[in-house]
């Protein structure tokens, strides 16, 4: 060996996770040594591009393809769906791309398949000495939010962020290197909350991650069964509402989390009650990465997870941790306790949430008012309540248009999750003397 | 564009009443156009409410099998001719 490694930098994958199992599915597990190798062919490939669009929705494929981007000093670029306009956005943004995928029904110019890659190439000579490594501060993928503007706002992460973060998470649910568990996760890799529970404690703490995407509560069921007990689901209050509701028979799990949207209380004690386990959140956004965790059942307090700490900054919250890059700010509405606990008191009325994607409601207003024919609208989000799931509905003016013709206007222009359910077309909206609408009169009407 | 059979009707009807799809009627539910995206527009939320029916009128756990649900949740055709051949 040459000259000691840095300081601010680490290897991709820490020597005492070679021989561990970092993921799996049905008969199979891949270990550190596994993904090194895989990463190292896969790395070849890479050379006369830039940034790489990993489009992988297995979390093994995934994985090998951010650390062979990066140990090559390339930026992944996190699709914030599967769908060819999020992936056409970014090869259009960024310079240089190649789309490198599982799904094998991609094919275009700069396009990978990479399975292909690691079933047939033939493994690189390597020894455990000589691990990449990755300086702390590299920034090694960008996420995507929709912002106010229209444009896709990129939030890029660092090897320490991720890192960091994942530990920090990990141990706040009781996770540690020396009692291995597997997780399931039902989130894409490409999705923070995904990226950091399936990725970076299989990276971070040596826990071993499902590789597949379980969706629908029979897929959630099965990937249980092949885990074995005591294994840590990861997921959204969507999916478990729609357990709950299936009443699907799943497995034991030694934990359940949730996170990407509010958890009501009475479906996590449901949960809690069907599946004879703690049902604990994360709280989180793509700004900072998850920062706290509650038991609901238990606790309406959110207790940050260690090395983080919050202050108050016009009632918002403001997040102070070691590896973020300057203090970061979320849109919520919040009441501190001391600098290690809050409450949550609401969202800020103009962004919602609906299926883990953010928007904001002028925007949607502005793209329904931009259409010719429209003369009034506003759209109004309807809470998660019981059974069923937030979803936003519309009230349009628009006396000569069918309501055909404005969702499909709608459908070219946002995320289907945001596709008003029902459209009602009005005589006029309930606006106030000062021209305001109020969620209340709007909910009122949508109703009568 | 060809017409709705009777369970591709009954699984329209069910779509609708699923979904709140209110501007819409089941006999428009072109068999073989898209459910999501550019066609009808559904999303994955939808297709965990349309499961859910599925298996309470049908009996039977639906499954996607490929990654983005696309064989089966294609069109109204695929989809009725996988609850078919799964009902119990």
């Amino acid at each position: 060996m040459g000259q000691p490694p840095a300081a601010d930098s680490s290897p991709v994958v820490a020597s005492d996770l070679l021989r561990r199992p970092l993921f799996y599915h049905a008969d199979s597990v891949r270990s550190g040594s596994d993904l090194l190798l895989d990463m190292l062919k896969v790395s070849a490939h890479l050379g006369p591009y830039e940034h790489i669009i990993n489009d992988c929705a297995d979390r093994y494929f995934f994985t090998v393809l951010l650390l062979a981007a990066a140990s090559s000093g390339k930026i992944s670029l996190l699709p914030a769906s599967h769908t060819e306009t999020a992936i056409d956005a970014l090869s259009s943004r960024y310079r240089n791309t190649a789309l490198v995928t599982d799904n094998a029904d991609n094919t275009g110019r700069d396009t990978i398949q990479i399975s292909k890659i690691i079933a047939t190439d033939n493994p690189p000579q390597q020894s455990a000495a000589d691990i990449p490594r990755l300086a702390d501060s590299q920034v090694i993928a960008i996420a995507f939010t929709s912002g106010s503007t229209g444009e896709p706002q990129a939030h890029p992460r660092t090897w320490r962020w991720a890192m960091q973060e994942a530990k920090a998470a990990g141990s706040a649910l009781g996770l540690d290197k020396n009692r291995p568990k597997r997780i399931v996760c039902t989130t894409p890799p490409q999705h923070m909350y995904g990226f950091v529970s399936s990725i970076f404690i299989p990276l971070a703490l040596g826990q071993a991650s499902y590789r597949g995407r379980p969706f629908f509560p029979e897929e959630i069921r099965e990937a249980l069964s092949e885990s074995g007990r005591h294994s840590l689901l990861v997921t959204t209050p969507t999916q478990i509402r729609a357990c709950v509701r299936s009443q699907a028979k799943l497995p034991r799990a030694g934990l359940i989390l949730s996170s990407a949207a509010p958890l009501d209380r009475s479906l996590a004690e449901q949960a809690e009650k069907l599946y004879l386990t703690q049902v604990v959140e994360f709280y989180g956004s793509t700004e900072t990465g998850a920062i706290a965790l509650r038991r609901p059942t238990l606790e309406s307090a959110w207790k940050c997870f260690a090395g983080i700490r919050v202050k108050p900054v016009h009632g918002e919250l403001q997040v102070h941790a070691g590896y973020l890059p300057a203090p970061a700010r979320v849109h919520d509405q919040v009441e501190i306790i001391d600098e290690r606990h809050f409450l949550l008191l609401g969202r800020s009325a103009d962004l919602i949430k609906i299926g883990g994607k953010r928007e904001s409601l002028a925007r949607l207003n502005s793209i329904l008012l931009a259409m010719e024919g429209v003369e009034d609208g506003a759209f109004v989000f309807t809470e998660a309540s019981g059974e069923q799931e937030p979803r936003l509905a519309a009230l349009v003016v628009a006396p000569g248009l069918p309501v055909k013709a404005i969702q499909s206007h709608l459908r070219k222009a946002m995320d289907a999750v945001f596709l008003p359910r029902p459209l009602k077309k009005v005589e006029a909206l309930p606006r106030t003397a000062a021209g305001k609408l109020t969620r209340k009169a709007l909910l009122a009407l949508l109703k009568s | 564009m060809s017409e709705q059979t009777a369970i591709e009707q009954e699984i329209a009807q069910l779509i609708v009443d699923t979904l709140n799809l209110e501007d819409i009627s089941a006999a428009e539910i072109a068999p073989q156009e898209p459910l999501f995206g550019e066609g009808l527009g559904l999303d994955s939320i939808d297709a965990l409410e349309l499961a859910l029916a599925i298996s309470g009128k049908y009996g039977f756990q639906l499954k996607a099998e490929d990654e983005n649900n696309k064989a089966i949740f294609a069109t109204l055709r695929s989809l009725a001719s996988h609850i078919e051949k799964n009902r119990v």
